[in-house]
């Protein structure tokens, strides 16, 4: 509960602050950024323009929280196949064998 | 001289050892992702491995041998691997192209993802919608949501610009959803009837 209040408090002081500097995501801006957000892509400013915008605005969190649980679910699913046991003893014969000659 | 020699071997092979052979395992899955195929995987790794060995003195070190070892493998899947692999149609590629210059992420809020929709699906399914993706497009999925290289390291990898990755990976993700909800759906039909 604290801790919720917290965040929004920063929230609020935050996009105060970044009103003045007029450096505010409106919806559009911040559905663009949502994929580079995910990947960890932007700038220190844009993610925390891009966090309040989130914090202010429910449709934009939900759209984000859709794209980040399925990114997980790609990362999840596409996660390592089983080497095969030989691999890297067929790999160490190779090099062995270049290596001597 | 001969003392010289043995002294670059040893730490050649040490440095072989040390940071490229830990990185197998990821190698292999991209390999397997590209080929779909555990054979074709298995040879492709191995290759990459042999020409990292052959060119190691090319290797600045310091730097990051893992991506370093995943241009190798692309490249090498790029010139040799497929022509000769099953490869999914490719005819459909210059309409993926298309979508590629018109793509800014500016659609993202016209999705309709339903989570639950994804639940049922496994990783076969998965593996095998990744597969028909158009091998460009694969790509960057694979370097960037199982790997986790940054935009940098996936232009470096694969010698395009940072927009381009940005936009190929859009793409990507909304062909496999795309993708995926017809599987889910055609299973849902199946589990019905
Ligand atoms: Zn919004």
């Amino acid at each position: 509960m604290q801790n919720k209040w917290g965040i929004k408090k920063i929230a609020e002081t935050l996009s105060f602050k970044l009103k003045k500097q007029g450096n505010m995501y409106d919806c559009k801006a911040t559905l663009t950024r949502v994929m580079m957000a995910l990947d960890g892509e932007l700038t220190e400013a844009e993610e925390k323009a891009f966090l309040i915008h989130l914090h202010q605005c429910s449709p934009c969190l939900k759209k984000y929280e859709i794209e980040k649980s399925f990114k997980k679910f790609l990362t999840e699913k596409l996660c390592r196949q089983r080497i095969p046991s030989q691999l890297v003893d067929q790999i160490r014969a190779r090099i062995s064998s270049i290596a001597g000659s | 001289m001969a003392e010289e020699a043995d002294i670059i071997k040893r730490t050649n092979d040490e440095l072989f050892e040390r940071e490229f052979l830990p990185q197998v395992e990821a190698l292999y899955n991209f390999a397997f992702h590209l080929t779909y195929n555990e054979e074709d995987a298995n040879d492709l790794v191995q290759d990459t491995f042999l020409k990292a060995y052959r060119f190691i003195n090319s290797y600045e070190r310091g730097t990051n041998a893992k991506a370093w070892l995943f241009k190798i493998l692309k490249n090498g899947f790029i010139n040799e691997y497929r022509r000769q692999t099953r490869l999914p149609k490719e005819v459909d590629y210059e309409e993926f192209l298309t979508y590629q210059e018109t793509d800014d992420g500016s659609d993202v809020g016209e999705l309709d993802l339903r989570d639950d929709l994804f639940k049922g699906l496994i990783g076969d399914e998965v593996t095998k919608a990744v597969n028909e993706l158009p091998v460009d497009f694969r790509t960057v999925l694979l370097l960037c949501d199982v790997e986790g290289f940054t935009y940098e390291e996936i232009a470096k990898i694969i010698d395009i610009p940072i927009g381009t990755v940005r936009s190929r990976l859009h793409r990507a993700r909304n062909l496999m959803k795309e993708k995926l909800r017809d599987y889910a759906k055609q299973m849902g039909y199946k589990e019905n009837r």
